[in-house]
């Protein structure tokens, strides 16, 4: 009896790992996807997934995380500045936040040392907002660019990253990136 | 005998056997040859590739500030108080704006350049490198790493035979950086050597009082530099007992030379400061009369910047006077106009923004903010708002 409770569970396991019910990374059937919490939408541009375990964004990939990624999400301005004293609010500027955002990024982890290329205006399917594109190297000397884009609202901040190594992939999967951006529509306030 | 000395005996013998070759005295380096890593032992070559690795790391991540003229002026400065390791001590600058300096087993010395602009003159610098220096020819990196291995191995034994809460200490200890002996004969050994240099020695107590009053007005706990040195107050009372038996030596202080190799480095950590929200450290920089002649001209544009970044009751009127201060004394500056003209947008003086805003593109129509500019420059225009005021 108890040889056979374990043969039932251990098959159960193969079926479900061979199924990709346990996998981290989901091919959605339909294209157009929620934020959590509903904020806003925007669609999977062609052959890229999302990773699932990343409850707080939409995080897809095309050749892995590694290689390359686009996050989409939100944040509050209490929280996502929380290390710094003062905080943006509903009156800033598009200039304003994208000072705060830099600030962010040189104050912490693999972007400490990252050089600022570009910082201007831009839209974001329609709504103003900013473009910040900057670039550091990882541990191993890979140089990385990542582009953010980034618009204010009432208490928080929508935002949309695309990193990739600047080698071979930031160029191929840039239309990819914009063509997704330029799907965002936003959901409520 | 009971159980408890049969512990402690079998644990001191495990001690002895373990920690055999830390009985190998770690003698100084006394000329470049001794340093030829074909001459060290196996302990000394892993510190030493460690080091390697460190500065390929910082290299590759890009933390390095590249300032030729400036890295230049600092080597001469090491190779000075140093003939004897000329070639082999290796100075680099870090683009951090906090104030640190170390050196590694390799012999490479990294200075911040935050550090670098706190500094007012050479002989405070030599000081420092001095001191860093020792920490490399005496081994200290090795040594401490000895002390962590013995206070693992004690740690270890003392559980072994039951010890408690001294293997933690001892642990804490080694790990919180050099000891307060180390550090004491690092600053004597620099001492002696800027001594021999001709350097005024007071301003060896004056850095570390200028570092200790700054770590107080930014409210640092624990200077970075200083986390693991003996507390600054002690440094400042050992280095002036050192200069009452020794003397003060020459009077050597090198103020123009290093303001002048320096100028850039200090506005690139004022610009890094801004960039990073560390409005306060210009604050209190740019507002200390004595600091204030070390700084170009148009410094005063980061204050407004760093008064406009703080926004306390006030600020923003400090910063409009800053700005208009700028603009008097150097018309074409034009970073002044553009941070005018969003001054004059937020208020909602439209015509005065857009006044300031064309000034700016006039002046500078391929400048950093162009594209900031322009889109509020057209707002202005396409609403009709400049006609409002």
């Amino acid at each position: 009896m108890k040889i056979n409770t374990i043969k039932v569970f251990l098959l159960l396991f193969l079926a479900t790992n061979l199924t990709g019910c346990l996998s981290n990374w989901v091919k959605p059937k339909d294209k157009q996807m929620n934020s959590p919490g509903k904020r806003f939408t925007i669609v999977l541009p062609d052959g890229w997934i999302r990773y699932v375990p990343d409850r707080r964004a939409i995080t897809l990939t095309k050749d892995g995380l590694n290689v390359n990624k686009m996050r989409f999400g939100y944040y509050s301005y209490s929280k996502l500045f929380k290390p710094m004293k003062n905080k943006p609010n509903a009156k800033s500027n598009n200039y304003e936040l994208s000072e705060y955002l830099i600030a962010l990024l040189g104050k912490f982890g693999d972007t400490r040392f990252a050089e600022v290329i570009e910082n201007r205006p831009a839209l974001i399917n329609g709504i103003e907002g900013y473009r910040v594109l900057i670039s550091y190297r990882d541990e191993d000397g890979l140089r990385l660019y990542r582009l953010i884009y980034a618009f204010g609202a009432k208490q928080g901040l929508y935002y949309a990253i695309y990193q990739a190594p600047l080698l071979h992939y930031f160029e191929r999967d840039l239309p990819s990136f914009t063509q997704t951006i330029n799907s965002l529509k936003i959901a409520k306030e | 005998m009971n159980q408890l000395t049969k512990n402690i005996i079998i644990s001191l013998m495990s001690i002895y056997l373990l920690s055999c070759q830390q009985l190998t005295p770690i003698k100084p380096f006394k000329k470049k040859e001794d340093t030829n890593v074909s001459n060290f032992s196996q302990e000394e070559k892993n510190r030493w590739y460690e080091a390697q690795l460190s500065d390929e790391l910082l290299r590759q991540l890009g933390a390095l500030y590249i300032d030729e003229q400036a890295n230049a002026y600092v080597q001469d400065i090491i190779d000075r108080l140093y003939p004897e390791f000329k070639g082999k001590l290796k100075i680099r600058f870090i683009k951090d704006s906090r104030l640190n300096a170390f050196a590694l087993q390799n012999g490479s010395i990294y200075i911040h350049i935050g550090l670098l602009a706190r500094i007012e003159n050479e002989a405070q610098l030599a000081t420092v490198l001095g001191h860093e220096a020792v920490h490399f020819i005496n081994k200290h990196n090795l040594k401490k790493h000895r002390e962590r291995r013995s206070a693992n191995l004690v740690g270890l034994v003392f559980n072994m035979a039951g010890g408690g809460i001294l293997p933690q200490i001892l642990l804490k200890e080694s790990l919180s950086g050099y000891s307060r002996e180390l550090e004491r004969e690092a600053d004597k050994y620099a001492f002696h050597k800027m001594q021999k240099v001709g350097y005024d020695l007071s301003q060896g107590v004056a850095v570390f009082q200028k570092l200790m009053d700054e770590a107080k007005a930014y409210k640092i706990k624990r200077p970075f530099l200083f986390s693991s040195h003996p507390k600054l107050k002690k440094r400042i009372e050992s280095f002036k007992q050192l200069i009452a038996t020794h003397g003060s030596g020459g009077d050597y202080v090198g103020k123009h030379p290093y303001i002048e190799k320096t100028m850039a480095i200090r506005e690139a950590v004022l610009n890094m400061d801004l960039t990073l929200r560390r409005y306060q450290s210009v604050i209190l920089v740019l507002e200390n009369p004595k600091n204030r002649e070390m700084y170009p001209k148009h410094a005063t544009y980061y204050l407004a910047e760093a008064y406009r970044q703080r926004g306390e009751k006030g600020d923003l009127s400090k910063a409009l006077a800053l700005y208009l201060q700028v603009i008097d004394e150097l018309p074409n500056y034009a970073p002044a106009y553009k941070s005018l003209g969003f001054y004059y947008y937020k208020n909602k003086n439209y015509q005065l923004a857009e006044n300031a805003f064309t000034h700016y593109l006039k002046l500078s129509p391929q400048g950093q903010h162009v594209e900031y500019v322009q889109y509020f420059l057209n707002k202005i225009n396409n609403s009709g708002l400049a006609n409002e005021n």
